[in-house]
């Protein structure tokens, strides 16, 4: 029996994992990943329903500019060169510093006062990682996303909304697909 | 000996690389400055053997053997710096001192070079684990190698923001099959690129000034390990092909 997903036992955020000389070569660690996120699809499916998460209140609010962002995604064609440049300086802070606030000014500092990101933030930034790795096909965005995923599905369900446990489940359905498709890339190593 | 260069080393895989491979072909610093820190232990084989360039010319690694070991005795002089902090002023003292103008950085992973050693008027070569500028910043070659199938090394100047510096020479490698990638098949990469540019510079006399290239530049972070998984299953299966080719 393969040794279960390393990366689901503690929380995330109060406890950041760092991934460095990561051990991940056992054959059985990526369906340790599948059952993990299974799981936690299960445990969120249990929570969603009703709305979609409520738009963030403010313009200097992270919530609103990742849906501008998820808006500018959803465009046929995607704006994608503006949606990279506004998500990849979020991108930097929480890959160096795994969190987010939830406002920040121009200058890309946090807002002072602005309290540390939570689900609304969060949720809304796993779908525009998981839009942009899907219209791009870039690993930068699914690398930070999956780090996102191991870090959300660590924290109850009943920490986020009905409607953010929505979007999160789909998130973890859409990061599946994505994975699924680097994996068929690299088994097909011609 | 070449006599314009010093090298900075930092207790780590690619220090100890770098010290072998360039002892083995005679392209030793005049000088030797190791940060001080503990020197990681190696569970492997004693000798780890690859045909990086696929010329039949094997490189040879024995990841348990400190750089300060290899090169004891082969360089001119060899210091310990007083701090393992790159801030600490008595690091930027014996570096300023040094008679040469170009310094060899092989530093801890994830620790970058900051302003105030930038800012001596000495040259910082550094040598990437990736095909800089497409594949900039950590474990960049984990995403080469997923991507495309194949590891790769810039060798290029420091400067603040990170692996944008002029790229003095570059090159794509197929993943050495078998070996420990973290701890012997990067470090051998980007040793045995240094050592084409310290030969280049050996004949020419001179390190060249390299040339600016930003065109397609990404700048990646740690990889995710489900990421890395692909990227080494991907790396594996290229080699069974590889073997059943040429059974």
């Amino acid at each position: 029996m393969s040794a279960p997903y390393p990366y689901a036992g503690r929380d995330l955020f109060a406890e950041p994992e760092s991934y460095v000389y990561a051990e991940c070569a056992d054959p059985g660690f990526l369906d340790a990943w599948r059952e993990s996120r299974e799981a936690a699809r299960r445990r969120l499916a249990g929570r969603a329903g009703g709305a979609p998460p409520e738009a963030g209140a403010s313009d200097g609010g992270l919530a609103a500019t990742l849906d501008r962002c998820l808006d500018a995604l959803d465009r046929d064609p995607p704006a994608l060169a503006s949606v990279v440049a506004t998500l990849d300086p979020y991108v930097v802070k929480f890959e160096v510093h795994r969190r987010l606030f939830a406002a920040y000014g121009t200058d890309g500092r946090r807002l002072a006062g602005a309290p540390v990101a939570g689900p609304a933030e969060y949720v809304r930034f796993a779908a525009a990682l998981a839009a942009l790795a899907e219209a791009t096909g870039s690993l930068k965005p699914l690398s930070a996303l999956l780090k996102l995923m191991d870090a959300l599905t660590t924290w109850p369900p009943e920490r986020f909304s009905p409607g953010e446990a929505a979007w999160l489940a789909d998130a973890v359905g859409r990061e599946r697909a994505l994975v699924a498709g680097w994996e068929a890339h690299a088994d097909d190593a011609r | 000996m070449l006599d314009d260069l010093a090298f900075v080393a930092a207790p780590t895989f690619r220090s100890r690389a770098y010290a072998q491979a360039m002892a083995a072909r005679g392209l030793v610093p005049a000088r030797l400055l190791v940060l001080p820190g503990d020197e990681p232990a190696w569970p492997g084989d004693a000798e780890v053997v690859c045909d990086l360039r696929g010329d039949g010319r094997p490189s040879r690694f024995r990841p348990a053997e400190p750089a300060a070991a290899t090169l004891s005795g082969l360089v001119g002089e060899c210091v310990t710096l007083p701090s393992a902090d790159l801030d600490d002023p008595g690091v930027a003292s014996a570096i300023a001192a040094l008679p040469g103008d170009v310094v060899l950085y092989s530093g801890f992973g994830g620790v970058l070079v900051p302003p105030c050693l930038l800012g001596l008027g000495k040259r910082f070569l550094h040598v990437h684990g990736g095909l800089a500028p497409a594949y900039r910043g950590s474990t960049a070659f984990y995403y080469s190698l997923l991507r495309d199938g194949a590891m790769g090394a810039a060798a290029l100047w420091l400067e603040a923001k990170i692996d944008a510096g002029p790229i003095v020479a570059r090159r794509a490698y197929a993943p050495p099959a078998g070996v420990d990638l973290d701890r012997a098949g990067d470090p051998m990469v980007r040793a045995d690129l240094l050592c084409e540019v310290l030969a280049d510079r050996r004949d020419a006399g001179r390190f060249p000034e390299g040339e600016r290239m930003d065109d397609g530049a990404e700048t990646y972070h740690v990889i995710h390990p489900v990421l890395k998984h692909l990227a080494l299953r991907r790396t594996a299966k290229r080699a069974t092909m590889a073997t059943c080719a040429g059974s």
